[in-house]
């Protein structure tokens, strides 16, 4: 469940059927100076998510003021480079390209991640210039968000570490349940297609066939690429490299998706399949497979990678052009890593 | 104030104590005038501890103030259930990624790999979520802490002035109250600023919760 702020003026909304035509200026002006940190009324990431959501024109402008401005704290201008990244225009881009000569490392992660989703070759470039001078958690950022580009350009980039056997997490068979992955009906399809508009990471998705995968109290959805549900796209993965869809969780509160997965497949060193590599969109490996490839068709086996946090799972199938087919899908409720535990803060002594 | 030691080492507190930073739990003093007797009185029926758990660099002083007002204001909203807020332990991530939940999920990642240690509720204070929400929990949240998504998540700038709001409905909602969406008085109205009122019948709901612990 979520709690959400509600604007002290008029929103305009994220998903709606009436095309807003004249945008109120007063509103315009409340929110660009909310943006900039004028206004006590609204909180400055309120503001960049309603001006986001609004059709108003040059709204990158805005959150270049901030990306730009050195004396703002590196989280705020973080926060305007992510948002600039779902901005998505070529304006947007330019901006990031920009500001990929920022020092802090926060700003130069997010400027990154931002360019990973919205981003073209041009970018591609940027982001591996990003990554040969920084380190830490800005270098891992740009690690990923140049393969991201390298897989969904199917250009050269960074190579994704492909788990071992032993990386994945066994599913112990006491413990495990069968989770449903089915089909979604177009009106879902719609609302999935919608709340995603300004999270396609650069990718067309198709709008049939969506499955819905439920477990526990959490529904996602995969939506594919449209290049990944053509007659005889899944022949094409035995030879390129490709970010062949989205998988988003649904809150249950807004009812709206997010993106949460990114679903990134390259031709399989090892063997004569396809590596499919499912990652957090901040990049962490979560889910990992392989596919092998016979005309059309393509069996598929994924399971959990190690890592704190995560759950057993293992899913598989079939897919030909689109449509699954899915033989087993069964998951755990509980964490098989233990978690990693919070560091106490140093005390401060009481005078 | 043999009642006071009694209750203070109750809810895990030793040596050497000071009010205002240990028993309360306040690192910039005082957020008002503070009675001590009323907080005993809370802790000796059913309570809850917290762990705010910080995902950022060190909050400066001002959202420190900010944070306390924000328990005070909880404690406030769960006084009138007669339901104690006890002892507050604070704790960081030590590891980037986590300042700014870009994606829902990656809050659900956050308190699917981190916790705090002990009997305390983990309240993760991120520096902000992108997108409408500002602030995740689960329903009924679990006491196992090796269990999913076993923390709440605030994003703290975003939810500034309203973080006393935030911070007692998301503890809500991870205590077993779902939203109050007819009732805009309500501290579990799904939208901040509400009125943070609580009803006999959620208090009822919350002290069933397996983390609330009985009367010192």
């Amino acid at each position: 469940m979520s709690l959400k702020i509600e604007p002290p003026f008029k929103l305009v909304p994220r998903i709606s059927e009436v095309a807003i035509t004249d945008p109120d200026e007063v509103s315009l002006r409340k929110l660009r100076d909310a943006v900039a940190g004028r206004s006590p009324q609204l909180t400055r990431s309120r503001a960049m998510e309603i001006l986001l959501a609004s059709d108003f024109p040059n709204k990158h402008r805005d959150l270049q003021a901030v990306l730009m401005n050195d004396g703002e704290s590196p989280e705020v201008r973080a926060m305007a480079a992510l948002y600039l990244g779902k901005v998505n225009t070529p304006a947007a881009r330019e901006v990031l390209v920009e500001a990929s000569s920022a020092r802090d490392t926060l700003v130069l992660g997010a400027v990154a991640s931002a360019l990973g989703r919205i981003g073209d070759e041009t970018s591609l470039e940027v982001v591996s210039r990003i990554l040969d001078g920084a380190n830490g958690l800005a270098a891992e950022q740009a690690r990923f968000a140049a393969a991201l580009l390298s897989h969904r350009l199917d250009v050269r980039g960074p190579e994704l570490q492909t788990p071992n056997s032993d990386d994945y997490l066994k599913l112990p068979p006491e413990a495990a349940r069968p989770f449903r992955v089915e089909q979604t009906g177009s009106n879902e399809a719609e609302l999935c297609l919608r709340s995603l508009a300004d999270q396609s990471f650069g990718i067309e998705l198709a709008e049939h066939p969506m499955y819905q995968v439920r477990c526990g109290n959490n529904a996602w959805m995969l939506l594919l690429s449209r290049d990944a549900v053509f007659p005889g796209a899944t022949e094409r993965l035995r030879t390129s490299k490709s970010l062949a869809g989205i998988i988003a969780i649904k809150d249950r509160t807004t009812r709206l998706y997010s993106s949460a997965f990114l679903v990134l497949t390259a031709p399989s060193k090892q063997s004569d399949g396809v590596a499919i590599l499912i990652h957090r969109t901040t990049g962490d490996l979560i889910f990992a497979g392989t596919m092998q490839v016979v005309g059309r068709r393509a069996s598929f086996a994924l399971g959990a990678v190690r890592r704190p946090g995560a759950f057993p799972m293992e899913l598989s199938g079939s897919i030909e052009d689109g449509y699954l087919d899915i033989h087993s899908a069964r998951s755990t409720q509980f964490v098989a890593i233990e978690k990693r535990q919070a560091t106490p803060e140093r005390r401060i002594t009481a005078r | 104030m043999t009642s006071l030691r009694h209750v203070a080492t109750c809810i895990g507190l030793s040596g050497k104590i000071s009010i205002v930073r240990d028993f309360y739990g306040y690192v910039t003093g005082a957020p008002k005038k503070l009675s001590l007797a009323n907080q005993v009185r809370l802790l000796q029926g059913n309570h809850i501890h917290l762990n705010l758990i910080r995902t950022t660099r060190p909050f400066q002083p001002d959202v420190q103030k900010q944070i306390d007002q924000a328990l005070q204001f909880m404690r406030d909203a769960y006084a009138t259930v007669n339901m104690g807020v006890g002892r507050i332990q604070r704790f960081f991530v030590n590891q980037g990624g986590y300042e700014i939940i870009v994606d829902q999920d990656v809050a659900l990642d956050l308190t699917n790999s981190w916790s705090g240690p002990g009997d305390g509720i983990d309240i993760f204070l991120v520096f902000l979520i992108v997108g409408p929400a500002i602030g995740m929990s689960p329903v009924d949240g679990s006491c196992d802490k090796d269990s999913k998504q076993s923390g709440s998540v605030i994003g703290v700038l975003d939810s500034y002035p309203n973080l006393g709001t935030t911070l007692a409905h998301e503890v809500g909602h991870y205590l077993g109250l779902e939203h109050e969406d007819d009732l805009p008085d309500n501290l579990m109205y799904p939208s901040a600023p509400n009125g943070g009122k609580l009803y006999g019948g959620q208090g009822g709901v919350m002290k069933l919760h397996c983390s609330v612990k009985p009367g010192c």
